[in-house]
């Protein structure tokens, strides 16, 4: 289902968070990358340095063709620019407002739509995500599942073509996990999405990821293929990073 | 008590000493919590000096600013015909910059604790910064925000010695009710001394217990 060959998401570039720095170097194409490796190897600082949250000090980052970020020539595309969907290991729903709401706010930018109708377009994401029902309940009692749900309709409401997903599923139990996962298959297929999903969980990356990016603490290492056969390929790269 | 003046007086003074200090104080909480240049240690400095100062010596450099001889004070003098020292208004200036620092401290911390993926995520969206401030930091940082509007409150309604440097002690005109208890012990007045006290105890009290809400309940 990729369009194969098409390079949308290309990072070579190095950032530091703190004192922390990550050497990332990757390219990928429409479809599902899971970035794995164990905590603290970076892949969410990387994560948000797509995102434009983080600034490297060296390197490129291109989304789409578009050169976003080379501190080399003073290129940083802020982040509102963009045109990006972004979903937390906790949703990070705002929780002094309703999930409609929520979903709301985000469709503004990238519709130009009245209120009422951005309300309208925030309830048919919430449909398609099976959280309609929730439109008006209180934020913060939703279970995480439901979060989760309603993350996924803001991130993709402002019609995005790339999909960044921080560990989406790790906080929650197998079954929810399972439909979420479904969930997230059928929306990158529907919509032709790059989504990028950081994990550390091999379940992950072999029922979801088209390919993966393996990191080692501080750096990238091998971007692999997982089209063919997810299970062994996936054994060699567990193999080979122990 | 049978004026109630002073009472109304340090009601007024202190409500809208509040709303100053709190629009002037959550904009510096902000920049403190967001910003970060050159200065910065020094701007928080000046702005939390009311705190450790003695309130005469602020009341002081106040009276050194806006009195009838300084450049603030002149132009004052030149625009509404009368002097800025020893009014109402200047009542209202002593409490501001007393109130300021409990409002900006206390905001900053506040907008500080905000989880930085509520702002991460609306910036995703596509919006400004200013428009994350009020479509989040600033609602989710509320009750904070709220707690350090209610300590300044209590701190405009209580001062003293600013307010009686450069407001002065005129009864029935820059007479608030802090400066009344003092008048009416060194006047032997020991009934409208307790009353007076009594009230502004109060207040603190019902401000301080509100505090403790705004502070314990988290969202």
């Amino acid at each position: 289902m990729t369009t194969a060959g098409i390079t949308t998401v290309s990072m070579d570039c190095e950032v530091t968070a703190g004192h922390f720095t990550v050497h990332t170097k990757f390219s990928i194409s429409a479809g599902i990358t899971a970035l794995f490796g164990p905590s603290g190897s970076g892949k969410s600082i990387t994560l948000s340095t797509i995102a434009g949250l983080f600034r490297p000090h060296v390197g490129t980052i291109t989304l789409n063709d578009t050169v976003v970020a080379d501190p080399d020539h003073n290129v940083h595309v802020p982040t509102q620019q963009r045109n990006i969907g972004m979903v937390f290991q906790h949703a990070a729903l705002l929780p002094h407002r309703s999930p409609l709401d929520n979903v709301a706010i985000a469709a503004r930018t990238a519709t130009s739509h009245k209120r009422r109708d951005r309300r309208e377009i925030a309830q048919h994401w919430l449909d398609r995500v099976q959280a309609g029902h929730l439109a008006h309940a209180n934020t913060t009692t939703l279970s995480g599942g439901e979060q989760q749900r309603v993350a996924l309709a803001r991130a993709l409401v402002s019609s995005p073509t790339i999909l960044l997903l921080d560990e989406p599923f790790s906080a929650l139990d197998y079954t929810t996990r399972e439909s979420l996962r479904q969930l997230v298959r059928e929306l990158v297929q529907e919509h032709s999405l790059t989504a990028l999903l950081v994990t550390h969980d091999v379940d992950d990356v072999t029922h979801l990821a088209h390919r993966v990016v393996t990191f080692e603490p501080g750096t990238t290492r091998d971007t692999f293929d997982l089209t063919d056969d997810p299970q062994s390929t996936m054994r060699k790269i567990l193999g080979l990073s122990n | 008590m049978n004026d109630w003046f002073p009472l109304w007086l340090s009601l007024r003074v202190a409500t809208l000493a509040t709303l100053i200090a709190a629009t002037v104080g959550i904009t510096f909480g902000y920049v403190l919590a967001k910003a970060s240049f050159r200065g910065r240690g020094l701007l928080e400095a000046i702005l939390t000096i009311p705190i450790v100062l003695p309130p005469t010596v602020l009341g002081y450099y106040l009276l050194t600013t806006l009195g009838v001889n300084s450049p603030i004070g002149r132009a004052w003098e030149n625009i509404f015909g009368s002097p800025l020292v020893f009014t109402p208004t200047a009542a209202v200036i002593a409490a501001s910059v007393s109130a300021l620092p409990f409002v900006v401290r206390t905001s900053r911390a506040a907008i500080e604790e905000v989880d930085a993926r509520y702002e991460a995520v609306t910036r995703v969206a596509g919006y400004p910064e200013w428009k994350v401030a009020f479509l989040v930091t600033l609602p989710v940082a509320r009750r904070g925000l709220l707690a350090g509007v209610a300590l300044g409150f209590a701190r405009a309604l209580g001062d003293f010695g600013a307010t009686v440097m450069i407001a002065g002690n005129i009864p029935g005109r820059t007479q608030t009710l802090p400066i009344s208890v003092y008048d009416a012990v060194q006047a032997g007045d020991d009934s409208t001394a307790r009353t007076g006290s009594l009230v502004l105890a109060g207040i603190a009290i019902v401000v301080l217990l509100a505090v403790t809400q705004l502070s314990a309940r988290r969202i």
